[in-house]
């Protein structure tokens, strides 16, 4: 039986999510395929590549924030709508977390980019500089 | 022998005439003439041939000798000169290669002075190389330690100074640099 690779299979479960398939029926079509090749340790990079795919064809996006303190809502709308602009997806699924070493302002992170806007940041490019 | 004496004697009694009156007696002679000959033709057949011959023979030998001796006291003096030619070179030979060991003793002392003047400009070098690199990497260190000092005194004072609404400033200044 022939094994599918693992971008085979994210493509497989994009196409079909977006053709309007159960969410919970393609999971578990990809969890037996999985558990079957014995790739469960995979899973993780398997929905790594489905959000990749599914931001590349602009779909939707998976986005994680990392500040020091909760967004408001105003911050939060506005970031939604400008990422929905950068990233070119229909879609933005925004994920917050809280981190006070960031020390202050905030990280924004996507299966295909990335921005740091914290304070941390700064720091680390004034070390670097000091260094040199 | 005794014939003939008796003979002799037996003449004695008559009166001397002619030679004999001059005292000469003939026979006696006659008789010592023939003794003589025959004496001399025995001893020239058989002793005069041998004793010349021998005589002869050392005669031969002497001069061969003294040929021979002549011979070798002229090899002497050849070998004398031979000798002396021998011990010049020799002597000259042994003069040039003193003069060579001396020549190549002074290069060798030379060459060696060069090269230790060039190993202890060499050591000089690296050890003012070692002495830059470890200045540097002092330095560096230094950098390194008062950048993490400049760092870390500064995020101190940013945390105790971060209020809430600075950090909703820098989240909103950041948004808005986004787009």
């Amino acid at each position: 039986m022939t094994t599918l690779s693992r971008r085979q299979l994210a493509i497989y479960a994009v196409d079909e999510l977006l053709s309007g398939a159960v969410i919970s029926h393609v999971a578990r079509t990809l969890a037996a395929e999985l558990i079957e090749s014995k790739r469960t340790d995979q899973i993780d990079m398997l929905i790594s590549d489905i959000a990749y795919l599914l931001e590349t064809r602009g779909e939707a996006a998976d986005v994680t924030v990392t500040s020091v303190s909760i967004l408001n809502d105003d911050s939060r709308n506005e970031l939604v709508t400008t990422l929905k602009g950068l990233l070119n997806v229909k879609d933005i699924n925004l994920h917050e977390i809280q981190d006070s070493s960031l020390i202050g302002g905030l990280t924004i992170e996507s299966a295909t980019k990335r921005w740091d806007a914290s304070l941390k940041r700064t720091l680390n490019d004034l070390r670097k500089e000091l260094v040199k | 022998m005794q014939l003939l004496t008796s003979f002799a004697t037996s003449t004695e009694a008559a009166q001397p005439e002619g030679l004999g009156a001059l005292g000469l007696d003939v026979k006696a002679f006659a008789f010592q003439l023939i003794t003589f000959l025959i004496v001399l033709f025995v001893l020239r057949k058989y002793v005069f041939t041998k004793l010349v011959a021998t005589l002869e023979s050392r005669r031969e030998t002497l001069e061969k000798s003294l040929v021979q001796a002549k011979e070798t006291e002229q090899a002497l003096a050849d070998a004398q000169t031979t000798a002396g030619k021998i011990l010049k070179e020799a002597q000259a030979d042994a003069d040039k290669l003193l003069g060579d060991a001396r020549s190549e003793a002074r290069t060798v002392i030379s060459e060696a002075e060069t090269v230790g003047a060039t190993k202890a400009e060499r050591i000089i070098l690296d050890a003012r190389d070692q002495l830059d690199q470890e200045r540097n990497r002092l330095k560096s260190e230094l950098k390194s330690e008062l950048a993490g000092l400049v760092v870390a005194a500064t995020e101190k004072v940013l945390k105790e100074k971060m209020t809430d609404s600075r950090d909703k400033e820098l989240v909103n200044k950041a948004v808005k640099e986004l787009s």
